[in-house]
């Protein structure tokens, strides 16, 4: 663990001269700047020496957004001088909780966690927080906030990205249709709070007629079953939401497969097939789910805590308990900007 | 395949100590991948050999090792029993629906005392397991058709409880056993240990047990000689049922949570654990001291994986082949006995 004693006291304009001074020399030792003038560097700023050590876990590297963020983590980590180990959680509760049990026994400076399940990770990640470890919970609750003590909460407003896309395809339709909400699991806080903000979206157009719900329980088969039913029940269906874009793309090849391709498709994540779907008018608009925000945000998070001593408050110099990470909503227009600041890790 | 004259000349050759060597592998074999796995993680991580963790591996494998108690007696009859992570989960599910929640979880449950939420969860496994013994023992559905069909039960009464919802609260008691301590020693593992001792026991010293072995070794010659073998079947099936039930209620005590699909992945480890540890999926060969084997091998490799730097993708796939290495000296194992049987 690094001593915070021995590096600058807590100051957020102080921490994001360290951190600048700190991507300036990783940036400059890729050149090839002498290792020693970039430790005498580090040294000015404040920042550690020595290679800070976070662990790592989202719910499953088979899930793109996932997979993404781990890049994200590790591409920010290599500028801030952090070793990044990764627990994967398999897309499963029980192997993320004996992942994070096997991480509860190492040392780590800091770690960030996105729970598969909430509830179940509790026990280790209050074992790591009382061992005086920030532990950064991203995406998704791992305990409602005031059970756990968690350094802070980066997540997105899932009920304002099911609204905003939402809103999109009713603006697209003129507010009058025959509509459809694929969810994800009904269990998920993230599927919850976009069909929240789907609802608070369709009640205010006394057109829209909401013919199906279904949960599609992010499962791409199961969606794709699921819309083979949909299209020979309804022989119009004007636009539909889904809560993820693995699922929407799913949707799109039985749709196509059907020749009705002209329902109105929105999405959420705003992953780079879905970016291209959207460019080339197979998706009519996505939401961005900060992922590269989230993950390159909780090692921020993370080494402002360690190097700075960076507390959770509301005051100034400290890091709030929940930072709302947010992304646009992705059409035509900005989805080729999208692409390249995905690609460079900054959203 | 050699003859059997051949293998008696091999066999004459190499020595008993050989002989008994060969004829000892399937125990063997599981044993020498602990000891290495223990060794190789030991020397690639100094987090890894420590009590702390010691305790972290048991405590990871205890549910596994509870619903594996009672797919060994299953396996043991030649027979397997695909709803065990379906029956644990749903008993899980049933306990926290009769147990009071907060107001923030949204399931329409009906709470009662804690004794009645627990036996009303015990019951259920019970009934469940009870199912699976008429279809296979009455209906005479094969085991493997039967207890997928009881898989997708157990998942459409969690679906149906919970509906998508979590349930965090268990009678306090459950929770003292899946989440609480003696000292140093996390009273799930003690559970654990004791059911898996039970097992042993039963399977060992008790007239049952015999049985068991004798139904799975040889059918039709456990029939003739008097065993009603499909008494025996059907008491596996609710030992496995009852064994998984516990396994759930604790787990989801030990997890913090009831949802649907939480238990999705102790199905493949508790067969793993069984088979790698050298139980025959033929049944007839093995028992609960194959299964603690298997059941370290699993903890030490999932637990040791996560200790050592290594690409996480990577992991899977490690974990995998170690597993079809396991269960090819399985096999291998089981031919081996079978050419010296054979050779007499």
């Amino acid at each position: 663990m690094v001593d915070i004693s021995d590096v600058a006291t807590p100051d957020r304009r102080g921490f994001v001269r360290t951190m600048t001074a700190s991507m300036a020399a990783g940036l400059l030792g890729g050149f090839g700047i002498n290792p020693a003038i970039a430790a005498e560097m580090a040294k000015e700023t404040g920042r550690s020496e020595k290679p800070l050590k976070a662990a790592f876990s989202n719910a499953g590297l088979q899930a793109t957004w996932c997979a993404q963020g781990k890049q994200a983590a590790e591409w920010w980590g290599k500028l801030f001088n952090v070793d990044v180990t990764w627990f994967d959680g398999e897309l499963n509760a029980t192997k993320q909780r004996s992942a994070i049990d096997s991480m509860a026994s190492q040392k780590w400076d800091f770690v960030a966690i996105q729970a598969f399940g909430i509830g179940t990770l509790t026990a280790p990640v209050k074992k790591m927080i009382d061992a005086g470890v920030p532990v950064i919970d991203m995406d998704t609750l791992i305990a409602p906030l005031d059970s756990i003590n968690v350094h802070s909460f980066l997540a997105p407003d899932n009920e304002f990205m099911g609204a905003s896309v939402t809103q999109a395809l009713v603006d697209a339709i003129g507010g009058k249709g025959v509509v459809t909400m694929t969810q994800g699991a009904l269990g998920h806080t993230g599927a919850q709070g976009r069909a929240r903000g789907f609802d608070s979206v369709v009640k205010k157009y006394p057109g829209i007629e909401v013919v199906d719900t279904t949960p599609g329980d992010w499962d791409v088969s199961k969606v794709s079953r699921l819309w083979e039913t949909l299209l020979t029940k309804y022989p119009k269906i004007d636009a539909a939401y889904f809560h993820n874009d693995d699922m929407a793309l799913a949707a799109y090849n039985v749709m196509k497969a059907r020749g009705r391709t002209s329902i109105l498709i929105g999405g959420c994540d705003a992953m780079p097939p879905a970016l291209t779907a959207v460019a080339d008018g197979r998706m009519h608009a996505t939401v961005r789910n900060p992922s590269c925000r989230i993950h390159g945000g909780a090692i921020l998070a993370g080494v402002a805590a360690v190097v700075s001593g960076e507390k959770t408050g509301d005051g100034q110099g400290m890091i709030p308990k929940n930072i709302i990470t947010d992304g646009p909503v992705v059409t035509k227009a900005n989805a080729p900007g999208m692409m390249w600041m995905e690609n460079h890790y900054l959203i | 395949m050699s003859s059997p004259p051949a293998d008696a000349t091999i066999r004459n050759r190499t020595g008993p100590t050989m002989a008994w060597l060969r004829g000892q592998l399937r125990n063997i074999a599981p044993f020498a991948t602990l000891l290495a796995l223990a060794i190789l993680f030991s020397v690639a991580s100094p987090s890894f050999a420590t009590f702390d963790n010691l305790a972290n591996i048991l405590q990871q494998v205890s549910v596994t090792g509870i619903i594996a108690v009672g797919l060994t007696f299953v396996i043991l009859c030649a027979e397997i029993d695909l709803s065990v992570a379906s029956l644990a989960n749903a008993t899980g599910i049933v306990l926290a629906f009769f147990t009071a929640q907060d107001a923030s979880v949204n399931i329409a449950n009906i709470p009662l005392p804690g004794v009645a939420a627990v036996v009303l969860a015990v019951l259920a496994s019970l009934a469940l397991g009870a199912v699976n013994a008429f279809g296979l023992t009455v209906i005479g559905i094969p085991s493997f058709i039967m207890t997928l069909a009881m898989l997708q039960i157990g998942a459409g009464i969690c679906a149906l409880l919970v509906r998508g919802q979590i349930a965090y609260n268990v009678p306090d008691f459950i929770a003292t056993l899946g989440n609480g301590a003696i000292g140093p020693l996390p009273w799930i593992v003690v559970v654990a240990a004791v059911i898996l001792l039970l097992g042993h026991v039963v399977l060992t010293y008790t007239r049952f047990g015999r049985y068991v072995y004798m139904v799975g070794g040889n059918r039709e010659a456990a029939e003739y000689s008097g065993i009603n073998v499909k008494l025996i079947l059907a008491a596996v099936m609710l030992v496995s049922a009852v064994c998984s039930g516990i396994g759930g209620m604790l787990g989801v005590a030990h997890f913090g949570s009831a949802q649907q699909n939480e238990f999705d992945n102790y199905l493949l480890d508790s067969i793993s654990a069984v088979v790698v540890g050298g139980t025959s999926l033929f049944g007839g060969q093995g028992g609960i001291g194959n299964t603690v084997v298997g059941l370290l091998v699993l903890g030490v490799l999932n637990n040791g994986l996560d200790h050592v730097r290594i690409d996480s993708f990577l992991k899977i796939l490690i974990r995998g082949l170690i597993l079809l290495l396991a269960l090819i000296i399985n096999v291998y194992a089981q031919r081996l006995r079978t050419r010296e049987a054979a050779a007499g």
